[in-house]
């Protein structure tokens, strides 16, 4: 076989090879912002599909023997109710604090807002929500799942409360043979025993 | 005292606090506002001394029992000398900036009385900061200042 010797390229066929390789890696370019402009356009388009507006995405819980739920939007962090501290003159509503890593957060005890009386298990969760930049937990007897409910299965409240809870309240739902009612949590934020978000 | 709202200029700087326990909390005053903690009880104190009853202030029941650890806190405020009979005084403590945090809006509402004003966190512990030149403002909700005539 012979040998192959490679010669060095004249100056203007090293400029020549330099275009090439340019317009190539212009096309390539060209390329990965027509990929990327369609991906943009695909997401902008499912975004704005029916399907995702008529869903909505909430956490439900327990509260004694009934179940609730309350957007996903506003839910930050779920922990064990543990190192609640009480502050001193506050209604029965509010049993204190929490420090979450150097953060300290309003602790509100949900079933005493509702006006629901049941004992709170030895092992209760705080629901750590935040909205507007301020977080505030619920305590609640237990967080159970995150579903994804079509806005059409969701029926006018059933469950009778008094007129001042009434308000806090969407709707409900049937989930695995148990009713879930739906809170409004923009409500219950604004509401006189919160003052937080009023409008 | 330096007002609470004066405060956030103040980076690198420490503030002495005087820690006391009043039933399951722990509360704090800025030093300078103490002049002299005495053991004992209230009755033990200057006749026609004004007093200022924290517990009643802080909507807190009231304490029955015996308790060898009690003090009083002698403090110059906006009301003049007073007394603030305690559980226990505790410590001094130096607090930075970075450990002294304001209420969380939804306990800064529903705060039984305005002396309330901050916290400090501590180690495994939060410290509720007083500030006795706000022990008179009108808007307490349920403070009481008595004259003590023992």
């Amino acid at each position: 076989m012979d040998d192959v010797i490679l010669k060095p390229l004249r100056p203007d066929k090293i400029k020549k090879a330099l275009r090439l390789i340019l317009v190539d890696h212009k096309n390539n370019e060209k390329l990965s912002t027509k990929i990327l402009n369609e991906l943009k356009e695909k997401e902008t388009s499912t975004s704005s599909t029916p399907i995702t507006s008529s869903i909505r995405c909430l956490v439900t819980f327990s509260l004694g023997n009934e179940k609730y739920a309350f957007d996903m939007d506003f839910m930050k962090k779920i922990r064990w109710a543990e190192g609640i501290t009480q502050v001193p003159g506050l209604p029965p509503h509010i049993p204190g604090i929490i420090n979450l890593r150097g953060e300290i957060i309003s602790v509100v005890d949900l079933k005493a807002l509702l006006g629901i009386s049941s004992e709170t298990p030895s092992k209760a969760t705080i629901m750590v929500t935040s909205m507007k930049g301020v977080d505030v937990g619920f305590l609640v007897d237990s967080v159970d799942e995150i579903i994804d409910l079509p806005i059409k299965s969701i029926d006018p409240p059933m469950i009778t409360f008094e007129k001042e809870y009434s308000e806090f309240i969407d709707g409900e739902t049937r989930l695995d043979e148990s009713m879930v009612v739906i809170l409004n949590y923009r409500k219950i934020m604004a509401s006189e025993k919160m003052n937080i978000h009023k409008k | 005292m330096t007002p609470a709202t004066h405060i956030r200029n103040m980076h690198g700087k420490t503030f002495d606090f005087l820690l006391f326990r009043l039933g399951s909390f722990l509360l704090g005053v800025a030093t300078e506002q103490v002049i002299r903690i005495r053991r004992g009880v209230m009755a033990q104190i200057n006749p026609g001394s004004q007093q200022v009853d924290l517990r009643d202030i802080f909507q807190m029941p009231p304490h029955n029992q015996t308790n060898n650890s009690a003090a009083v806190l002698e403090v110059k405020s906006q009301l003049g000398r007073a007394y603030i009979p305690v559980d226990t005084a505790e410590d001094t403590i130096a607090l930075n900036l970075d450990q002294i945090k304001k209420l969380p809006p939804l306990i800064n509402f529903h705060k039984s009385h305005p002396a309330l004003w901050g916290l400090a966190l501590l180690e495994n512990r939060i410290v509720f900061l007083v500030d006795l030149d706000r022990l008179s403002t009108n808007d307490s909700r349920n403070g009481e200042i008595k004259s003590n005539m023992v």
